[in-house]
C-alpha cells in the first residue's frame, strides 16, 4: 500500500462518506491484498485472515459517514486489521486454548536443519526462522521489511514506543543471523 | 495493490543504530535484510476467497436498506426463557468503534432450565444452563457462523450460506436442519458430540483436514478430544436425546462426573464425588423435570452408591 498516496486515501474517504460505492470498490481492490498480508503476519491462517478482511470491509462501510477525511485512512485500515486479527485471537485462546497447542507444533522443521546452508535453502530457512518468531517481534519486522512502513508508523499502528519498534526489528536480525551462524558452524564440523 | 514490493533500504531508526555498531555486526545486520528480500513468508492469498468477499460485501453496500447509522442491534436476536427470562445473563461484547462487534449469549447457571434465543436469519439455539454461544455482527449478512461452548440445540433455517458451529475441536456445517451439540472441553473423555434429529450435517475435526462424515437423521457422531482418530459414527437411538431442552436428561455410557457438571450448571451447587465414582460410566434417562434429589437417587440407584447433603450440596459416596 506504500504506492498509493495519501491523497488518493483522501479522496477515498470523502467518497465514503458520501456513500459512493466505486470508491468503496477503488479501496478494496487496491487495499485487500496488503490488508490480507497484514492479517496473515498476525494470524498465521488464511482462513481467518480472509474471514477479518470481510468483517473490515463490512465495518469500514457502517462506519463510513464517521471517517475523517483529514486523518490517515491507510493507518485505519491497518488499525481496523490488526483491531479484528487480535480479536480473532483472543477468542480463539479463550474458546479454544488446546487447539492452539495443536495449531502450533514446535516440531517439524529439524530436518531442515540437516541440510547445509546453500542459497537454496537459505530462504526457506529464513522464512522459517520469521515465522517462528515471537507474534510482536515478527509483527513490526514483517511491516518494516516487506510493507515499508517506518518505525513511526509501525509505532502508531502496534502502540508502541519508536524506540521499542527498532529494538524488535534488530533483534529480529540478530536472530536471524544468530541462526545463520549455527548452520554454518554445523556445516563446518561436517566432514 | 498487487505487485510485490522489495524494500531494499534500511529504515532511518535501523541505520542509524546499525551505524553505531561494529564494523563486522553492522555488515552482518546489514547482510541479513538484504538476504531477508527472498524470504518473505509465502501469505499468497486465495483469489477465489477474495472473489467471493468482494462479491458479499458489494452485495451488502448495495442493499436498498443499509443506509448510514443502521447497525446490528440487539432487537435482532429474540431471546425466550424458559422461566428464566428474568434472570437471562445476556453478555454482548461490544468494545469500541473500530472494532469488531460480537454478540455473547450466555445461559446462566443454576436457572434448572434451558434458553432459546432467535438468531438473525431466523434460526432457533436452545442452550443448556452455562453453555456460551458468541457470534459476529454480521452473522448472517455473508456467513453464519457461531462458536459454541456447551451444549445446544440448533433448528436452523434453509438458506444457500452454509451454518457453521465451531466448538473447541470440531466443525458441523449445515445448511438447513435440526441437530443438538455437546461440546464440554473439561468433560471427563471430552468429545464434541453432535446428533441429528431432522436433515443431513456435515461435522469435521478442527485438527485434522483428513476427514469429514456426513451425518443424517437419526445418527450420532463423537469427535474425541485429540480430533484425529476418534471419530465414530454409530445409526442411533435418538428417542431420549434431546430430552434436557425440556429439563429432562440422558446419558448413554456416560462417566458420573461428566452428569454431575450438567447438574452443577443446572443447580449452581456442589456436587462431590471420589474418582473412583467420577470416571465409572452411567447409563439413565427421565422424560420430564425432576428435582435435583431426585437425579442424585436415581443415580445412587443405578449405580449402587450413597449420596448425602453437605455444606452447599452434595456429596456422593460409596457405599
Amino acid at each position: 500500500m506504500r504506492s498509493i498516496t495519501e491523497e488518493q486515501f483522501r479522496s477515498w474517504s470523502l467518497g465514503l462518506r458520501n456513500s459512493d460505492r466505486r470508491s468503496y470498490t477503488a479501496l478494496f481492490d487496491a487495499t485487500y491484498d496488503a490488508l490480507h498480508r497484514y492479517g496473515m503476519y498476525i494470524l498465521q491462517d488464511q482462513s481467518a485472515a480472509s474471514d477479518i478482511l470481510q468483517d473490515v470491509f463490512l465495518k469500514l462501510w457502517q462506519i463510513r459517514s464517521n471517517i475523517d477525511p483529514e486523518r490517515s485512512l491507510r493507518a485505519l485500515m491497518y488499525q481496523m486489521v490488526r483491531n479484528y486479527a487480535l480479536n480473532h485471537e483472543r477468542q480463539r485462546r479463550r474458546h479454544f486454548a488446546e487447539e492452539l497447542e495443536a495449531d502450533h507444533p514446535s516440531v517439524g522443521f529439524d530436518t531442515m536443519t540437516d541440510e547445509r546452508l546453500d542459497a537454496d535453502s537459505l530462504g526457506k530457512h529464513l522464512t522459517h526462522w520469521i515465522e517462528e518468531m515471537p507474534a510482536r517481534r515478527r509483527e513490526a519486522f514483517l511491516l518494516s521489511r516487506y510493507e515499508g512502513l517506518t518505525h513511526e508508523e509501525i509505532a502508531a499502528l502496534m502502540d508502541l514506543a519508536p524506540k521499542t519498534v527498532n529494538n524488535h526489528i534488530v533483534l529480529a536480525l540478530q536472530h536471524l543471523r544468530q541462526q545463520m551462524q549455527e548452520i554454518e558452524d554445523r556445516d563446518e564440523q561436517t566432514p | 495493490m498487487t505487485t510485490r514490493r522489495h524494500i531494499t533500504e534500511i529504515p532511518d531508526g535501523l541505520a542509524a543504530y546499525i551505524k553505531e555498531e561494529h564494523a563486522a555486526e553492522r555488515d552482518a545486520l546489514h547482510s541479513v535484510w538484504n538476504l531477508c528480500g527472498d524470504a518473505r513468508p509465502d501469505y499468497s492469498l486465495d483469489a477465489d476467497r477474495k472473489a467471493g468477499i468482494r462479491q458479499h460485501i458489494l452485495a451488502v453496500v448495495n442493499r436498498p436498506a443499509d443506509r448510514p447509522g443502521i447497525r446490528h442491534t440487539l432487537r435482532l436476536i429474540t431471546v425466550r426463557g424458559y422461566a428464566v427470562a428474568a434472570s437471562l445473563a445476556l453478555l454482548v461484547a461490544v468494545s469500541f468503534n473500530l472494532a469488531p462487534d460480537v454478540y455473547i449469549v450466555r445461559a446462566p447457571v443454576g436457572s434448572g432450565s434451558t434458553i432459546s434465543l432467535d438468531l438473525p436469519d431466523g434460526s432457533t439455539v436452545t442452550l443448556a444452563p452455562g453453555s456460551v454461544v458468541s457470534f459476529s455482527e454480521s452473522f448472517a449478512q455473508t456467513r453464519r457462523r457461531v462458536t459454541l461452548k456447551g451444549e445446544a440445540f440448533f433448528d436452523v433455517s434453509s438458506s444457500d450460506i452454509p451454518f457453521v458451529v465451531d466448538t473447541y475441536n470440531a466443525r458441523i456445517t449445515v445448511r438447513g436442519t435440526r441437530f443438538s451439540v455437546r461440546a464440554w472441553a473439561d468433560d471427563i473423555d471430552a468429545t464434541t458430540d453432535v446428533r441429528v434429529d431432522e436433515g443431513r450435517v456435515s461435522v469435521a475435526s478442527r485438527r485434522s483436514h483428513d476427514w469429514d462424515v456426513l451425518l443424517s437423521a437419526g445418527n450420532e457422531i463423537s469427535v474425541a478430544g485429540a480430533g484425529r482418530d476418534g471419530a465414530e459414527s454409530t445409526s442411533a437411538d435418538l428417542r431420549h436425546a434431546f430430552n434436557w431442552i425440556d429439563g429432562g436428561y440422558e446419558y448413554k455410557n456416560e462417566p458420573i462426573g461428566n452428569v454431575l457438571a450438567d447438574l452443577k450448571r443446572q443447580h449452581n451447587v456442589l456436587i462431590e464425588a471420589p474418582a473412583s465414582i467420577m470416571f465409572r460410566p452411567i447409563s439413565i434417562f427421565n422424560q420430564v423435570n425432576i428435582s435435583l434429589e431426585e437425579v442424585l437417587g436415581d443415580i445412587s440407584a443405578t449405580v449402587g452408591i450413597m449420596y448425602r447433603p453437605i455444606s452447599g450440596g452434595f456429596e456422593l459416596y460409596e457405599k
